[in-house]
């Protein structure tokens, strides 16, 4: 079964750095097929391995497949395919032409976090053996990961009053004494009820993790991070305090971390991804 | 008697006992178009993705608020109307 992995926290205390040790190790722990995705628009995994990418998935060595997302090229993509779907619906919309504003569409609030929700849930459900799942900064990752959970709320709703109005329609034609056809609208709305709550339940059963730096900022961030989790019915399995030892850590034991495993992981001056690797293994025996 | 004027009564029955029923449709349709496309009128909208997805299929319901929008200036003379006062 495929494993996939999500790594959240504030940006610049490791993610990526993280993603790159944990993929690393992880053939020892007999994931092979390894996949790891920066869904974070201030790519740096490329600069961590020393290689230049160009916005495709590429192969760095055997069983290991990087992808930088170019979240530009995935919001027109979603924005593109978005109007030919307009377009087939409406074919006397001889005038409609969504190309000549996407550059201004791609700037709607909500644009980039369904872009890289679709990009999200097609990674989820695509084949290999390990997706690691680097993620932008926490605001716009908890975003992102919350869509599922918004669009089913709406498709809850929108469904219960759909089912009124089809009622409405039968008794009608009943008493009119004709056929009642389906609606198309009702099922479409189930199917992407159904979407929605898979991609929902396979983010829930992802490992979650969550890095922090052993400072009141990032530790703080990732309070309030976990309340928004919680409202998902989600919690990180790990939690990793990076950076460790530079400046003191703080001496408050942060109790919202109560019951999360924890990793610490000490300042590491150079070959930083294949040292932090050393003190991954509680996860790695997770994922095993 | 001519069994044509017992259809045009039938109809004529029918079509009174269904105008409530459609009536209701009409406001069921017209709030499912708002729901999605509440943005049309400022209100906070569902996720776009949304409404772009089902956009296709809701010709009707967007013609029913649109038209609920133009009688909604009369809606005391369409309710009068409705139930046969004056």
């Amino acid at each position: 079964m495929k494993k996939s992995v999500i790594i959240l926290g504030k940006g610049g205390v490791g993610k990526s750095s993280l993603a790159v040790a944990l993929a690393l190790r992880a053939s020892e722990a007999g994931l092979h097929d390894r996949f790891l995705v920066s869904f974070d628009p201030a790519h740096n995994i490329g600069d961590i391995l020393g290689v230049s990418l160009t916005g495709k998935p590429e192969k760095v060595e055997e069983g290991f497949t990087i992808w930088e997302i170019d979240l530009e090229r995935a919001i027109k993509d979603y924005l593109e395919e978005t109007g030919r779907e307009i377009r087939r619906a409406f074919r006397d919309l001889s005038a409609f032409n969504l190309e000549g504003y996407i550059d201004i569409l791609s700037l709607s609030p909500g644009t980039l976090e369904q872009a890289s929700y679709l990009v999200l849930k097609d990674l989820l459900m695509g084949e290999g053996n390990l997706l690691i799942m680097d993620m932008p900064p926490t605001g716009l990752a908890l975003r992102i990961l919350a869509l599922p959970w918004t669009n089913s709320f709406w498709l809850d709703k929108l469904i219960d009053l759909r089912k009124a109005i089809v009622e409405k329609r039968k008794q009608l034609s009943k008493i009119e004494g004709r056929g009642q056809a389906e609606d198309p609208l009702l099922g479409e709305l189930i199917k992407l009820k159904e979407e929605s709550e898979k991609t929902a339940r396979m983010i829930g059963e992802s490992l979650l993790i969550f890095i922090v730096e052993p400072e009141d900022l990032s530790i703080n961030e990732a309070r309030r991070a976990m309340k928004s989790l919680e409202l998902l019915g989600l919690k990180p399995h790990f939690y990793v305090v990076n950076k460790l030892g530079r400046p003191p850590y703080p001496p408050r034991s942060p109790d919202y971390f109560a019951g999360i495993e924890k990793v610490e992981i000490p300042w590491i001056d150079g070959d930083l991804t294949r040292k932090m690797g050393e003190y991954l293994t509680p996860i790695l025996e997770a994922l095993a | 008697m001519n069994p044509d004027i017992l259809k045009i009564f039938s109809r004529f029955f029918r079509e009174r006992s269904t105008e409530y029923l459609k009536f209701e449709l009409r406001e069921l349709e017209s709030l499912f178009g708002m729901l999605l496309y509440s943005s049309l009128v400022g209100y906070p909208a569902p996720p776009t993705f949304l409404t772009l997805r089902l956009l296709p299929h809701l010709e009707g319901e967007l013609r029913a608020m649109v038209d609920r929008l133009y009688r909604e200036d009369d809606l005391f003379g369409e309710l009068t109307g409705l139930f046969d006062i004056g």
